[in-house]
């Protein structure tokens, strides 16, 4: 039961974790990551496409992160370049992010809601990480991506706080008139920044699809991107605090797989982590600030 | 030897020609000063040069090489590096961090923290500027953050330092101290341009003056040595001007505005300590102080903006509590201290702008409808008596030029007949013309009997102003005195903590 | 001071930026059409017929109108004053809810005073969430734009608790609450059809909204604060009360819109019934400029589309999940006037290129 729902919470994870991890670099370099619900989508979505194509999930990742990219690029063409309010510039995405896929999903497959089922990501059961002693029964449900994962947010947080661009990024994010001042391009580093957002948003998306499923399904996302942004500042927009926050919501999602008997209604077991962590949010609104530079443009 | 030439030089924004074929240049070890009126174009050249903006037409020569500076990378890799009239740091970085950002010590793609705080102490050692490295800029003075900027220039190794309007927020103290950083600076040969309207300083520290009105150049060779104070002013402004017209109060009459007990206090931090001021009608009272002194704070605190943990108010011998609702009503009126951000909506016409603030008066609506009539007849008013230069009372306040501006938010507090009048850097940002003309409306504001709070940055204007002077320092009030008792030097002693004791010795030495 | 002439020349002034918009978003759905293997003139040209190609199919273009034009002002209103209102959604969902648990549990009311309370009682409640939002904001700082969507998604679920778990109809498979009493009912405007007389309510509101806006102290300070929030506190406005009226009128908005779908078209909540009218209020709100009355046109713009595009889906296979593509075009276009003035301005002013053009209108001497 214990070992269950340990190995659910951390495949319930991956998906939170990823999407914020991104989302954190969009916040440091001053953007709203209102649009990881879109890049999540296009993800999962494109993901299915690659790998039915391709017939491997890698390529449906590459797919994926692709997808995620271009909606992060529509958004930072929006407000980067075209300076539209961020969080218009994000509902633009996410907008368009779910209304492509169902369309795509009735002209490629004739489906109102799914696509055919094809490769994704195999678990570990069979490996010799299933035989590890403790663990094993966790990690044998598990699959690659959840290493990568881990592999990404080490290397996210390494790189805004340790390595110059890190600096230079996060600089953007709270001043990107002194950034450009000092001869940085800004402008440049808003973008990195958001095609980084999207880049993850849609890895998570992609591990939606073809890693807990082999499948997309529409509306699928949920609303995690949102939750996402959510995780993002309680975790103080910081790559290491995505993981305990990802867990945090991954645990209920994974109780309410667990406990499939009636006697708690699935959907008021969810309503928990939503009302604590709003309570979160409201009481620490003012403590947890984000960039100062927070949607504000290089040349003004 | 020039290091810089610029040549022909024009750059357009809509509706205004900003540099008009200006010729530039700047010699090896001087100082120049970049001499003209707000609006005169002086920051737009400096920033064609630095690379924020891109000129028309015209050439710019680097030691004798004609170069093009597309961006602010590209005038940093030649070694020209500017400080900017608003400070570019980021509170949340520390001194270092942002000293080093965007030339950072490097191990590969890794900061090399051991380097970049030893780079850092040791320029701060050399030049004797007494900060620390790890402290975060948003914790910092306003003359330490200068530094902070001084010290960016000169940890890329720039040979020609730009500084626009460097001494506007510092005390004359801080300013000699600026100007002993500025020596050293020239002495190692490094050259310096200050872009300034202020004579006094030009005349201080200038090799040189170059004279800019309405984007063009007007005189380039000015030695500041051999020219007077009314010389360069007439050139700055084009026409005689008379400087600083003083004009005291004939008559005073009983305290209108009352200030009693206040006492602000955040996050443990003290930062009104028990302010008791008395403004009597037909007085203006300056509040001098350097920028951070707490000015702000008290000017929210008694136009309702912020409620401190004790104060007493009275209007008049009627007390006054709320917002800044209330505060209006009881005939206090408020010209704020930045008139873009807190004093007018950009994107709404001037008539609306004009009733701000004052909507729910009965002169401006009748059961919560707006009387539009009246607005507009009042606008066309008021549009005509402060000769404000619009097409209508329909334009956007936005398109307004800065004087223009002012005189808006000016209008709009006078029109009320207040009682008391508050105001906080009146001519900030505002051409000499339009400057005398709200200064001369105060006074005479001042003589049908209001009383005046004068709060700004600019000692020099608090000088030609008030009736009666109080000085801030720290969240207190430190000294008040009549004007015309004590000098600019004796009332910066003040402004930075002097106690009134060391006043004598101060005048002995300056004598 | 105003001819009608110059009132005409304004309008069309300012009917020239979302129509352009709209133009190049029908023009990118299109290029999307053909794309898919559809002549794009063959089925714009099938969409607009159709929607109008009979009387029974007009009714059907302004019931798709509805819903949209509830949130599309709701979303405005809120606009006006510089909230983002996210939360349409939730505060539609628990509007209807409500609508729907009065309807059906209060019983033996005549109509005229059973409909008003069920109707009521969903405005009430949208107002509430919206009115939530407004106080978290003022009292603790927290963002809307975070909050709205916690929200969302705590109502999203609390509803479909309430369908599923202790309102849930006798008997039904699906997650539904019990059927509203006819007393509850909005009456039909034309018969065989989903137009209802909420049509009506919507208009006025829009109409009212507008001149509360543009005449009332109380517009004014929405747009004062709107456009300069520091001036706006400067000026003595009270801030927090007009967020809290705002977001207020906004949720009520929302919640009219969930009342008008469950007591005019479905008489009961039906679990996942939204067909994300929240989320469309803001392309609606969009194109017209975040202005009330415009909404309502701008409504009937996209209901156009939808009744044309449902009726196309069901005598040929085109499918109909292109107008929330296009829908969404609408709102990238419209938020980006630089964008499109970009796009037509390279299209055949070749000379003016986008990035001199930024430059220029930064403008004003530093």
């Amino acid at each position: 039961m214990i070992v269950l729902l340990v190995a659910a919470t951390l495949r319930m994870a991956v998906p939170y974790i990823l999407a914020t991890t991104g989302g954190t670099f969009s916040v440091r370099v001053g953007i709203t990551d209102l649009g990881c619900e879109g890049m999540m989508i296009g993800g999962a979505f494109f993901g299915v496409i690659g790998s039915y194509y391709s017939g491997s999930p890698w390529i449906g990742m590459l797919c994926g992160i692709l997808a995620g990219i271009v909606f992060a690029l529509l958004n930072g063409l929006l407000h980067i370049t075209f300076k539209v309010n961020p969080a218009i510039s994000g509902v633009c995405v996410n907008l368009l992010s779910t209304a492509l896929a169902p369309l795509l999903l009735k002209l490629i497959w004739n489906n109102e809601s799914m696509s055919p089922i094809v490769n994704n990501f195999g678990n570990f059961a069979d490996t010799w990480l299933a035989e590890l002693p403790v663990v094993g029964e966790i990690l044998a449900t598990q699959n690659i991506l959840l290493f990568i994962t881990l592999a990404i947010v080490l290397i996210a947080w390494i790189f805004l706080f340790k390595t110059k661009y890190g600096l230079r990024m996060r600089m953007v994010g709270e001043a990107p008139v002194a950034a450009s001042t000092v001869g940085l391009n800004a402008i440049r580093y808003k973008y990195i920044g958001e095609i980084l957002c999207g880049a993850l948003a849609g890895l998570g998306g992609v591990y939606l699809s073809l890693g807990q499923l082999n499948m997309f399904t529409e509306g699928m996302t949920a609303g995690r991107g949102y939750i996402c942004m959510v995780i993002n500042v309680i975790s103080g927009y910081n790559p290491l605090g995505t993981i305990a926050g990802g867990i945090f919501f991954a645990f209920f999602e994974a109780l309410r797989t667990v406990i499939q008997n009636a006697a708690i209604n699935a959907n008021f077991l969810m309503m928990i982590p939503y009302i604590m962590t709003l309570i979160v949010i409201v009481i620490s609104a003012r403590r947890i600030l984000p960039p100062a530079g927070m949607g504000k443009h290089p040349d003004e | 030897m020039n290091v810089i030439e610029m040549k022909n030089v024009s750059k357009s924004f809509p509706g205004t020609k900003a540099v008009d074929s200006v010729d530039f240049y700047l010699k090896e070890g001087e100082i120049l000063s970049l001499l003209g009126e707000n609006g005169a174009g002086k920051t737009t050249l400096m920033k064609i040069l630095y690379g924020m903006h891109h000129m028309d037409s015209g050439e710019i020569w680097f030691k004798g090489k004609p170069v093009q500076i597309e961006k602010p990378s590209d005038a940093i890799d030649l070694g020209i590096c500017m400080v900017h009239q608003h400070f570019m740091l980021v509170s949340a970085f520390t001194v270092a961090d942002n000293i080093i950002a965007g030339c950072e010590p490097c191990n590969g793609i890794f900061v090399d923290r051991k380097q970049e705080y030893r780079a850092v102490e040791e320029l701060i050692e050399k030049f004797h500027f007494g900060i620390d490295p790890y402290a975060k800029v948003g914790t910092l003075s306003v003359g330490e953050q200068q530094r902070v900027e001084i010290l960016k220039t000169l940890y890329r190794k720039a040979e020609v330092i730009i500084l626009d309007e460097p001494t506007a927020v510092l005390t004359p103290h801080e300013v000699d101290d600026l100007f002993a950083v500025l020596d050293d600076l020239r002495k190692s040969g490094k050259s310096v341009v200050i872009i300034t309207h202020k004579l006094k300083e030009t005349k201080a520290i200038a090799d040189r003056v170059m004279v800019l009105r309405d984007g063009k150049m007007i005189r380039d060779d000015v030695d500041p040595r051999k020219s007077s104070f009314n010389e360069l002013s007439d050139m700055m402004v084009g026409r005689h001007v008379e400087l600083g017209v003083v004009d005291r109060t004939k008559r005073t009459g009983d305290v209108i505005l009352s200030i009693r007990d206040l006492c602000l206090e955040e996050k443990g931090h003290v930062l009104l300590q028990n302010i008791d001021l008395d403004i009597h009608s037909g007085e203006i009272l300056g509040l001098a102080g350097i920028e951070g002194n707490g000015q702000s704070q008290l000017l929210e605190c008694i136009t309702g903006l912020r409620t401190p943990q004790t104060m007493t108010v009275m209007i008049d011998g009627k007390p006054v509590s709320g917002g800044p609702r209330e505060f209006l009503l009881s005939g206090l009126a408020h010209i704020p201290e930045d008139r873009n951000a807190m004093g007018l909506v950009s994107t709404m016409s001037i008539s609306d702008n004009l009733i701000l603030g004052y909507q729910d008066t009965p002169a401006f609506s009748q059961h919560g409808l707006l009387r539009q009539q009246r607005i507009q007849q009042q606008a066309q008013e008021l549009r005509e008596e402060f000769q404000i230069k619009a097409p209508d009372i329909q334009t956007k306040v936005g398109a307004l030029s800065g004087g223009n501006a002012q005189k808006v938010v000016t209008a709009r507090a006078l029109s009320q007949r207040p009682k008391v009048l508050i105001v906080a850097q009146p001519t900030r940002g505002v051409d000499v013309g339009a400057s005398e003309y709200i200064r001369a409306r105060i006074r005479q504001l001042r003589d049908e009997g209001a009383a005046v709070l004068l709060v700004s940055a600019d000692l020099d204007e608090i000088m030609q102003l008030s009736d009666r002077i109080a000085v801030i320092y720290e969240g207190k009030i430190v000294y008040e005195t009549p004007a015309d008792v004590l000098s600019d030097v004796e009332l910066g002693m003040l402004m930075t903590g002097g106690s009134p004791e060391d006043l004598k010795g101060a005048a002995h030495r300056h004598a | 001071m105003h001819s009608w002439k110059d009132t005409c020349k304004a309008a069309l002034k300012a009917a020239k930026k979302p129509a352009l918009a709209f133009l190049l978003a029908l023009i990118a759905g299109g290029i999307m059409i053909a794309i898919s293997g559809y002549d794009p003139f063959w089925v714009y040209y099938q969409v607009f017929a159709l929607a109008f190609s009979s009387a029974k199919n007009i009714a059907s273009v302004f019931a798709q109108a509805t819903p949209l034009m509830f949130t599309g002002i709701g979303y405005a209103i809120a606009a006006k004053c510089g909230l983002v209102n996210l939360g349409l959604e939730g505060q539609m969902l628990s509007g209807a809810m409500t609508s729907a648990l009065l309807g059906a549990y209060l019983r033996g009311l005549p109509m005229v005073i059973h409909l008003p309370i069920a109707v009521l009682g969903g405005a009430v409640a949208g107002a509430f969430v919206g009115g939530l939002t407004a106080f978290l904001k003022n009292r603790f700082g927290a963002r809307e734009i975070i909050t709205t969507v916690m929200l969302n998604e705590i109502i999203a679920l609390l509803v479909a608790y309430m369908c599923n778990g202790p309102f849930r109809a006798e008997g039904s498979i699906w997650g539904m609450t019990e059927e509203v009493q006819s007393t509850a009912v909005i009456g039909k405007l034309m018969d065989n059809t989903q137009l209802t007389y909420a049509i009506f309510l919507a208009l006025l509101l829009g109409i009212l909204l507008e001149f509360v806006l543009k005449k009332s102290t109380l517009g004014y300070k929405m747009q004062v604060i709107g456009q300069n929030i520091r001036a706006a506190k400067t000026a003595g406005i009270n801030v927090e009360r007009i967020f809290l009226i705002s977001f207020a009128l906004s949720g009520a908005l929302a919640g009219l819109c969930g009342s008008a779908m469950i007591l005019g078209v479905n008489f009961k909540f039906i679990d996942g019934f939204s067909d994300s009218y929240g989320w469309s209020g803001i392309s609606v709100a969009a194109l017209a400029a975040y202005d009330p009355l415009f909404s309502v046109v701008s409504a009937v713009l996209f209901g156009i589309l939808k009744a044309g595009a449902m009726i196309l889906n069901r005598t040929s296979n085109v499918p109909k999940e292109f107008v929330s593509v296009i829908q969404a075009f609408v709102v990238v276009f419209v938020a980006a006037p630089r964008m499109v003035d970009a796009i037509t301005s390279f299209g055949w002013l070749k000379r003016r290129l986008p990035k001199k053009q930024a430059d220029k209108e930064k403008g004003g001497i530093a």
